[in-house]
């Protein structure tokens, strides 16, 4: 029966998450990426990771594990390079920082 | 011709891959991956405008026609068609823990008429009793930008009594020993705040860095301002020090 720790990673799992693509400017120095987020006038330092996650989930929505598989394939990077975990702690940094969001429900659901 | 390989493009790819490795690595023990610039311009602007406070205790205020204010805690009884208890006004004014001239509230706060039987006396502001008429508020703003532009006040009788514990005399010759009617009739008006309300200066700045005050807690903002205005950032008045930095910031 699984643990109640285990169905908030399991529901974790199946949030999709998104961004607005027009709410940020970044201009890339070397491999690091300065982010100018309009709705909080807030500035960003994100590495090649974080950006890459913040662009795809911005092109289209993603679970953290269609995310993960698609940050594999845009840097060539194995998983032993890339753990899924290092991809959930990006995901959770970048919510945090307000830069992506969880699909609403009602977006889900239409 | 033979093209040479072009060895140092991939050097160069091979050089980046590694250190993105590198940095998956760092960023798996614990590295940050996104880190925010949190000493904005953006981030003063709100550390200074943003600041709020929460009333300790009920705060009721007593205004009387000439805009005169009393800061205080005690009762205040009003009955319809009777008017105040002159004995609570009296020991509300008497016992106010802040006291405030006339000419302190705008007129939108006063009440609509001077009281019709005169059981206390407001001559101890220094105040022209009646040169004020029916409060419209239709320039408390003007009234407010009056206040804040005035000097301090060089009469010791024109300066509020603002520590707590500086009690009016009761000797003061206030004639209300000849007051015999127990209820008296308009001249005051009353606004309370309940004890633990929340208040944010700011939510009372306009668009121009203007003050517009309104409701009870607009008038804790002007009496706020008149008291940073005379004392600064000392004593005690609740949420001074949230006022005065507002006033600092915007140049007052």
């Amino acid at each position: 029966m699984p643990t109640a720790e285990q169905g908030v990673e399991s529901a974790q799992a199946v949030i999709e998450w998104t961004a607005d693509p027009e709410s940020w400017m970044s201009e890339e120095f070397n491999d690091t990426h300065l982010v100018f987020f309009k709705p909080s006038a807030e500035t960003h330092f994100l590495n090649f990771l974080s950006f890459g996650a913040l662009e795809l989930v911005g092109s289209s929505p993603a679970t953290n594990v269609t995310l993960w598989h698609a940050l594999l394939s845009k840097f060539a990077l194995s998983e032993q390079d890339l753990p899924l975990s290092l991809v959930e702690t990006v995901v959770q940094q970048l919510d945090e920082a307000g830069l992506i969001s969880p699909v609403s429900l009602d977006a889900q659901n239409s | 011709m033979t093209e040479q390989p072009d060895t140092p493009e991939l050097d160069s790819e091979q050089q980046k891959l590694a250190d993105r490795r590198q940095l998956l690595r760092m960023g798996a023990a614990g590295l940050p991956m996104v880190l925010t610039l949190k000493a904005s311009a953006q981030q003063v602007l709100i550390s200074q405008l943003q600041c709020a406070f929460v009333l300790p205790r009920r705060v009721r205020i007593l205004v009387n026609c000439n805009g005169a204010a009393w800061v205080g805690n005690r009762r205040l009884r009003y009955r319809n068609g009777q008017g105040w208890n002159v004995a609570d006004i009296k020991a509300f004014k008497e016992n106010a823990d802040y006291v405030f001239p006339s000419g302190t509230v705008p007129s939108s706060y006063r009440p609509t008429a001077c009281p019709e039987v005169v059981c206390d006396a407001d001559d101890d502001n220094g105040g022209d009793d009646n040169d004020i008429g029916s409060g419209n508020g239709s320039n408390a703003l003007s009234e407010l930008d009056a206040l804040l532009n005035s000097p301090m006040p060089s009469n010791a009788a024109e300066i509020a009594s603002f520590a707590a514990g500086n009690r009016r005399s009761k000797d003061d010759d206030d004639d209300d020993d000849d007051c015999d009617p127990e209820w008296q009739d308009n001249g005051y008006a009353r606004y309370t705040i309940s004890r633990n309300t929340e208040i944010k200066p700011s939510d009372y700045l306009g668009n121009n860095g203007g003050w517009n005050p309104s409701g009870s807690k607009g008038l804790y903002i002007i009496l706020s301002l008149s008291y940073a205005n005379s004392y600064g950032n000392a004593g005690s008045w609740p949420g001074i020090s949230c006022v005065v930095s507002i006033l600092n910031y915007l140049g007052s």
